[in-house]
């Protein structure tokens, strides 16, 4: 039993969608506006890029903690570079190859150590999170270049650019996962190592490639929140790890493995994000706001827990 | 992939061109026990060849030799001919071999076609997965097994039956033209059994022989074209199915040459009952189960693997929950079993599996044999670090324990001593009833003996035991009683020495 | 023998080397004042990771120390203000650690009834708490504590500075549950072998909301003795500590898989770490490289685990 399906086709998602639109149409009479809208979408896409890897993570029989640290690490990396007269595009794809390389760290260590990916990707969250600060100072570092601004402020016809970046990824790996061999190959190996194993799919290698693709989408949306931001600060990705594994569990992703799809991925992420708007919109304070969600996401985990039994 | 081009031998005369597959004096060692002693085996094109034999015997090891999950450490394997080497699985599969396992080795969220096809999926030019092949061809395979799967469902909502049909369609897409089946009607219902049988029979027409692992006497006649007997990992002897009779095979599967002396010389039961279990039912696993051990009495509980019989036990120790029945201990009715409240009452437990339940692998002896002792030896709560080194000591000599020393972690023990320490723990609260189950697996002969002697003076000094065993001398030297247990409910209640193993195995396994 | 003994004594002989190395590379390092202060460093980060090494023995882990502590300092902090009397002081104190040891038990709680993993718990624990810190405290500093308080922190007995004093009591104590008592064995027992530890009819909901609670009380314990030193208390205190206590309990040989793991050893961990950062900082290395220290030291004692238990 997972999404239930009530109507047809319409997943239970979006009925949760609807229900916390009215909820917090209650909270705040800004929060149907149109330049909310907007705004939910642009806080949306970080989140949602963010959560294809914890998706991919998770649906390999995995974990990845490292996701907020490595959005941190990117941002900090291109600003730096900027600020020392690097030009946008160079800075931003060095800032990538770092991030992936952090990843195929975390792949390695996975794939060839045996050593759980929960604590291989909670030192990782360490250490890039420690790189970060180190190369920042501790201080923000501004990333005011009008065209980096672009990626994450820029809009196409009134649609937040990172909106349509977000939902491009999500098209692109939807597409991976459900028409390549590869995608199947993942789904195999988190629902049943033995039998990927055994019809000779080559589990390290993948699970090297997942955690890299990982560090991409990280990073790639740590240059989004920079942008967004217009600096990059040592601590602005943190936390976020966890919001994409709920989004993950939420669209029906199970901690086992094996399970779930990409864009139910994608509604969990757009739910935590009007959530946590809504509970802006509605003028709670930030600690609430985090007292409410971190008592959702122990819901969010226990369901899966039960959906399992 | 090695495969030695040999000419074919001509030691014993000459081949069979009408073999496709030999094993030669197949050994296999593991440590303590031997679990095959030069096994032959030879099939037949087109062949369904029946692997019978007690649980123990030989059956899942040989095959998983043939399989590549285990190397051989004897003899060899002659294929169309030529002499191979399985190095893993996934070799035994490019040689044609496949093997069908009672948990299948299937992904539950990928859907029948993407299973069927795994790893080898075919493409489109430009790369992705070409789905209209992917599930023409997975229907193709299921059309020949007269499958009704829709190749677009996924695994999880399939039926033990009709999941058994894509691992079949699997093996086929593989072109294997062996396929070993390990016990694939435990789990079916009587007319799913006869759509395998049919399935089986398809596959026979088409020329590929399989190899069919059960302890199901009626089946084998059904099913089976012949059949090799395994008994204590010896090939005991090859017959036609349709030629023996059930009772040949019976004495073949138990018969033994060595004298069985009993080393229960007298019966020690006194007048009270330690257990009494009334009506314990659950689902389908466990079928009003009624049955009583008395003191100084040891009871045998026997049966083929699936049985029931470890799910009983369990049920009375309070791990699992019943849905109906009364367990009643010493004379106190426990209204809610729990491990605890057993303890308290003077059971114990020694499980099956050492290693997952019986045993802290990882901590030292003396912590293992105290560790269901706590709260009687130290009521406080405090540990008395002399008390339990003496303890321990104790248990250690004994039990003629081969371990130096209290502190040894309980890992580099060998199989023998570490039963004996799980015994030593249930000892150590001064049990009045013990459960054992399977007492003596994985331990070799010496051992063996000696625990044995030791159920026995225990049983002498007024202790109840309840012994779980697949192994029929066993029963027959250490028991008074045995209860016979088949698809969850008790089909027989025997006085040990007026039965044999015959009359014991024939209603295990429904022969009669 | 020696097999038995070297495991055990391989970390302290890393600590020793580490400190020769440090003495080797400047000279402040051996003097007195350096190295009390390293020990009153490590004695804070040890209680928190003595609480840590509980949960991670019975296959746990405690993400919310850092969260906890941080509300129960500040909602004791009006109570232990000078202004207040000394019952009053007592009273705070008292509050603050039953209260996280009723968070712990939540934790505790939560992971026998619900299934979930510790990680999972704590860290919506971790989230709430700190939410809740913020809420009361709405962004403002309390300080300004009783001598007797700020003394706890900040004071010398006998010239040995009381958070090493604390720490000692709390090691000895934990020491003695662990290898002294019942419920130590419990907590070895599920930790080595849930499935055994149940047959032997050992209680493990009770011995995991324990073990959960136990880190909630030490928690605070540390939260306690961080405010009294700083004489101020504020929602973000103890962001950090989470990690390091991880980090600490790893390097000590705790074992993410449970049954592994010693009180002492989990000392010599947080000392390890202390040692490290003090010696960074007395090599002008920016202390800002202390978390990728921390993350990196925790892979590396995972990783070398593993290897050992392999080869054995």
């Amino acid at each position: 039993m997972r999404t239930p399906t009530l109507l047809g086709k319409v997943p239970g998602s979006v009925y949760a969608i609807l229900f916390l639109l009215l909820l917090f149409r209650f909270g705040s009479a800004r929060f149907l506006s149109v330049s909310n809208f907007l705004n939910i979408l642009q806080q949306s896409s970080i989140l949602a890029i963010v959560s294809i890897g914890s998706f991919l993570a998770i649906l390999s029989h995995g974990i990845d903690l490292s996701l907020g640290a490595i959005v941190t690490f990117a941002g900090v990396v291109s600003a730096l570079l900027m600020v020392q007269g690097y030009d946008v595009i160079t800075a931003c794809l060095i800032a990538l190859t770092v991030s992936i390389a952090a990843g195929a760290v975390n792949g390695f260590l996975i794939a060839y150590t045996r050593v759980d990916p929960f604590i291989v990707t909670l030192g990782a969250m360490g250490t890039c999170e420690g790189l970060a600060l180190v190369l920042a100072h501790g201080a923000t570092i501004p990333a005011s270049n009008a065209t980096f601004k672009l990626l994450g402020g820029g809009s196409l016809l009134l649609v937040p650019l990172s909106a349509l970046i977000a939902l491009a990824s999500y098209g692109l790996f939807g597409f991976l996962l459900k028409r390549t061999a590869l995608g199947t190959h993942i789904y195999a190996v988190g629902g049943s190592e033995e039998a990927a194993l055994l019809s000779g799919i080559q589990v390290r290698m993948l699970k090297i490639l997942v955690y890299s693709v990982n560090g991409l989408l990280a990073g790639f949306a740590g240059l989004v929140l920079a942008s967004r931001l217009g600096a990059a600060n040592p601590s602005q990705g943190i936390g976020i790890e966890f919001d994409g594994i709920a989004a993950a569990v939420l669209g029906g992703a199970s901690l086992a493995g094996g399970r779930g799809n990409v864009w139910g991925t994608f509604m969990g992420a757009v739910i935590i994000a009007i959530l946590r708007n809504g509970l802006n919109m509605a003028g709670l304070p930030m600690a609430l706001q985090m007292v409410i969600v971190g008592l959702i996401m122990v819901g969010v985990l226990t369901l899966d827990t039960l959906r399992r039994k | 992939m090695q495969q030695a081009a040999n000419p074919p031998s001509t030691e014993n005369g000459h081949v069979t061109p009408t073999e496709i597959l030999r094993l030669e004096a197949i050994t296999k060692q593991f440590p303590g026990v031997k679990a095959l002693d030069n096994v032959d085996l030879d099939l037949r094109p087109s062949e369904v060849h029946v692997l019978l034999g007690e649980n123990g015997a030989g059956k899942s090891t040989l095959m998983k030799v043939l399989a590549g999950v285990y190397p051989a450490d004897g003899g060899r394997i002659v294929l169309n001919g030529q002499q191979v080497q399985m190095h893993s699985p996934r070799h035994a599969r490019e040689h044609g071999i496949s093997i069908i396992y009672q948990e299948f080795n299937l992904v539950p969220d990928l859907t029948v076609a993407q299973n069927i096809f795994l790893g080898r999926e075919p493409r489109t030019a430009v790369g992705l997965v070409d789905r209209k092949a992917l599930a023409a061809g997975a229907k193709k395979f299921l059309d020949f097994l007269n499958a009704d799967i829709d190749v677009g469902a996924k695994i999880h909502s399939l039926g033990v039956a009709q999941q058994q049909l894509v691992e079949v369609a699997k093996a086929l897409s593989l072109e294997s033209r062996i396929l070993i089946m390990d016990e694939p009607t435990a789990t079916l219902s009587e007319p799913e059994i006869q759509r395998l049988f049919e399935t089986i029979r398809n596959l026979q027409r088409s020329g590929v022989s399989i190899i069919y692992i059960s302890h199901r006497l009626q089946e084998i006649r059904q099913i089976g074209d012949r059949v090799t007997v395994l008994r204590d990992g010896r090939a005991v002897g090859t017959r036609s199915v349709a030629e023996t009779s059930l009772e040949v095979l019976i004495q073949m599967m138990v018969g033994r040459t060595v004298s069985q002396r009993r080393i229960r010389t007298r019966n020690t039961a006194g007048p009270r009952e330690i257990l009494r279990v009334e009506s314990l039912s659950r689902g389908r696993t466990l079928r009003d189960i009624s049955l009583a051990v008395r003191e100084g009495e040891i009871v045998a509980l026997a049966g083929l693997v699936g049985s029931g019989r470890t799910e009983l036990a369990r049920a009375i120790f309070g791990i699992d929950p019943v849905d109906s029945g009364t367990i009643t201990l010493m004379g106190c009715t426990l209204p809610n079993p729990s491990p605890a409240a057993c303890i308290r009452g003077g059971m114990g437990f020694l499980p099956e599996n050492r290693k997952e339940d019986g045993l802290a692998q990882i901590l030292p002896v003396k912590d293992n044999i105290v560790q269901a002792s706590l709260r009687k030896l130290f009521p406080w709560g405090l540990l008395d670090h002399g008390l339990e080194r003496a303890t321990a000591r104790k248990y250690i000599q004994d039990l003629s324990m081969a371990c130096p020393s209290v502190f040894r972690v309980t890992r580099f023990l060998s199989g023998g001593t570490q039963q004996k320490v799980v015994l030593a723990k249930w000892l150590c609260p001064e049990s009045r009833f013990l459960v054992f189950d399977e007492p003596t697996r994985g331990i070799d002969v010496g051992a063996k003996e000696e625990i044995h002697l030791l159920m026995n003076s225990l049983a002498e000094k007024g202790v109840g035991i309840l012994m779980i065993s697949s192994e029929l001398p066993e029963i027959l030297s250490l028991s008074d009683r045995v209860y016979v247990m088949r698809e969850g409910a008790i089909t027989k209640e025997l006085i040990t020495e007026r039965t044999s193993q015959e009359e014991i195995i024939g209603f295990a396994a429904g022969g009669k | 023998m020696l097999g038995r003994i070297l495991p055990r004594v391989s970390r302290l002989i890393a600590l020793l080397i580490l400190c020769g190395v440090l003495a080797l590379l400047t000279p402040t390092f051996l003097t007195a004042s350096n190295l009390i202060n390293v020990v009153r460093q490590a004695s804070l980060l040890s209680i928190i990771a003595l609480g840590m090494t509980m949960t991670m023995l019975i296959k746990g882990i405690d993400l919310s120390v850092g969260s906890v502590l941080a509300l129960t300092s500040c909602l004791a902090a009006k109570l232990l203000v000078a202004q207040n009397s000394i019952g009053e002081m007592v009273l705070g104190i008292l509050f603050a650690l039953a209260l996280g040891a009723f968070l712990g038990a939540l934790n505790g709680l939560a992971v026998t009834a619900l299934k979930l993993h510790g990680f999972l718990v704590t860290f919506g624990m971790m989230q709430v708490a700190r939410g809740l810190a913020y809420l009361y405290m709405h962004g403002t500093v309390i300080g300004g504590f009783r001598s007797e308080f700020t003394f706890l922190g900040a004071g010398r007995l006998l010239g040995i500075p009381t958070p090493i004093i604390v720490a000692a009591v709390v090691v000895l104590l934990t020491h003695f549950l662990l290898t002294n008592t019942t419920f130590g064995r419990s907590v070895y027992g599920i930790g080595a072998n849930d499935s055994a530890a149940r047959y032997s009819g050992l209680n493990l909901p009770r011995t995991t909301i324990i073990g959960y609670a136990f880190s909630g009380l030490t928690a605070t314990l540390a939260g306690l003795l961080y405010i009294a030193r700083l004489d101020t208390a504020e929602a973000q205190i103890g962001e950090a500590f989470n990690l390091q206590a991880i980090g600490a309990a790893a390097i000590g040989g705790t074992s993410f898989d449970g049954g592994v793991g010693s009180a002492w050893e989990t000392v010599i961990g947080a000392l390890i770490m202390s040692v490290l950062a003090n010696g960074m900082n007395l090599l002008n290395i920016s202390s800002l490289w202390q978390t990728f220290v921390t993350g990196a030291a925790i892979v590396v004692a995972v990783i070398i685990d593993r290897w050992i238990a392999t080869r054995s």
